[in-house]
C-alpha cells in the first residue's frame, strides 16, 4: 500500500513489490495505486468541492485539446499540493518510473461532466519540465466513459487504460514526446473529479511556493 | 508541516496560505508538537545552539507570537 494521508506517506511495500511496479510501469509507462489517498483525506477533501467554486477551462491552441471546470485556487487544493511534495513521495515516485530527479508536483482539482460536453483530446503533456503525470479520483460517485488511455504516438494502438474510479485511487503516467493520453467522454450524470498534476524536473517545491501568492515567510 | 531540506512549510487549512520556516524554526515548531512549555523547548534549544538562555526565551516567545497571531497555535494551559 501507497497511501498519502494528513500526516505522512504511508508505503509498506517490500523492495521486491517497488521493483515489480518499477517493471510494470516499465512495460506499460503507468501504474494504478489503489487508495493513494486515504478515506478520510477523500471525504474532506469531496466535502470542501462541494462547496468550490469552478471555472470553464480550455487547453491547447483554441482549446482544441480539451475543455473541463476547473477548481479555483483554495485551501483543499493548497492542502493537495503539500501533500502530494512530501519528499519521500518524490523519492518513491522516482524509484518506481526511474526518472530523473523531481523538483515539485504540480497540480489542479478539475471535473469532467458529460452534459457540459467536457472533453479531453490526445495530448502529450510534454514541456515544462514535466516527467510525471498523476492524476487521483476525487469523484464523489462512479461515472460513466471517462476512461483514461495511453498509447503511442504514432500508433493507434492503446497500450493501457484504466476507468480509475475507486475513491482516492492514483494513476501516474510517463510524460514522453513518443506517448499520448486522453481521457474519453463522461456519459451519464456523474461528473469525474480529479486532482491532476505533474511531477516536474523543477522549481523545487520552495522555488514553486516562493513564486505563488498564497506563501508567506515566518522567523524564528 | 512537510519538511523540506530542513526547513518546513506550514499550510494554515482556513485560509489556504502557506508558511515557511527556516531550520531553527522548524525545531521549535517540532518541539513545542512535542507537548513541552515555551520554557522547555526554549531550554532544549539553549543546549543545542549553545546560546545563552535570554536571547533564545526571546526568540521563542516572538516565534510563538507570530504563530499565534497567524492562527497556526495557540496557548493551552499547562498539562
Amino acid at each position: 500500500m501507497i497511501q498519502l494521508t494528513r500526516r505522512a506517506l504511508i508505503c509498506d511495500e517490500t523492495p521486491s513489490q517497488i521493483t515489480a511496479l518499477r517493471e510494470s510501469f516499465d512495460s506499460t509507462h503507468a501504474i494504478h495505486l489503489p487508495g493513494f489517498l486515504s478515506g478520510d483525506l477523500v471525504d474532506q477533501v469531496q466535502h470542501a468541492i462541494r462547496s468550490a467554486a469552478f471555472y470553464d477551462r480550455s487547453h491547447g491552441n483554441n482549446g482544441d485539446i480539451g475543455r473541463e471546470e476547473c477548481m479555483a485556487d483554495n485551501s483543499v487544493l493548497a492542502m493537495l499540493v503539500l501533500l502530494a511534495n512530501d519528499s519521500r513521495l518524490l523519492t518513491l515516485v522516482r524509484s518506481i518510473t526511474g526518472c530523473a530527479p523531481i523538483g515539485c508536483f504540480d497540480g489542479r482539482v478539475y471535473r469532467m461532466r458529460g452534459a457540459a460536453g467536457h472533453f479531453d483530446r490526445w495530448h502529450s503533456d510534454t514541456g515544462v519540465d514535466r516527467l510525471i503525470g498523476m492524476s487521483v479520483n476525487l469523484s464523489e460517485s462512479a461515472y460513466e466513459g471517462g476512461r483514461f488511455e495511453l498509447r503511442s504516438g504514432d500508433s493507434d494502438h492503446v497500450l493501457w487504460q484504466i476507468a480509475n474510479t475507486g475513491p482516492g485511487d492514483a494513476v501516474m503516467f510517463r510524460i514522453s514526446d513518443d506517448l499520448v493520453h486522453r481521457v474519453t467522454a463522461v456519459q451519464g450524470e456523474n461528473a469525474r473529479t480529479a486532482f491532476a498534476g505533474w511531477f516536474q524536473s523543477r522549481p523545487d517545491f520552495l522555488s514553486l511556493l516562493r513564486s505563488s501568492t498564497a506563501a508567506a515567510p515566518l522567523g524564528a | 508541516m512537510r519538511e523540506l531540506s530542513g526547513e518546513s512549510v506550514l499550510l494554515d487549512l482556513k485560509s489556504g496560505v502557506y508558511f515557511g520556516l527556516n531550520a531553527v524554526g522548524t525545531r521549535i515548531w517540532t518541539l513545542m508538537n512535542e507537548g513541552g512549555s515555551l520554557e522547555d523547548v526554549g531550554r532544549i534549544l539553549c543546549d543545542e545552539f549553545d546560546v545563552p538562555p535570554p536571547d533564545v526565551q526571546g526568540d521563542v516567545l516572538r516565534f510563538a507570537s507570530e504563530l499565534c497571531a497567524h492562527g497556526l497555535c495557540h496557548v493551552a494551559p499547562p498539562r
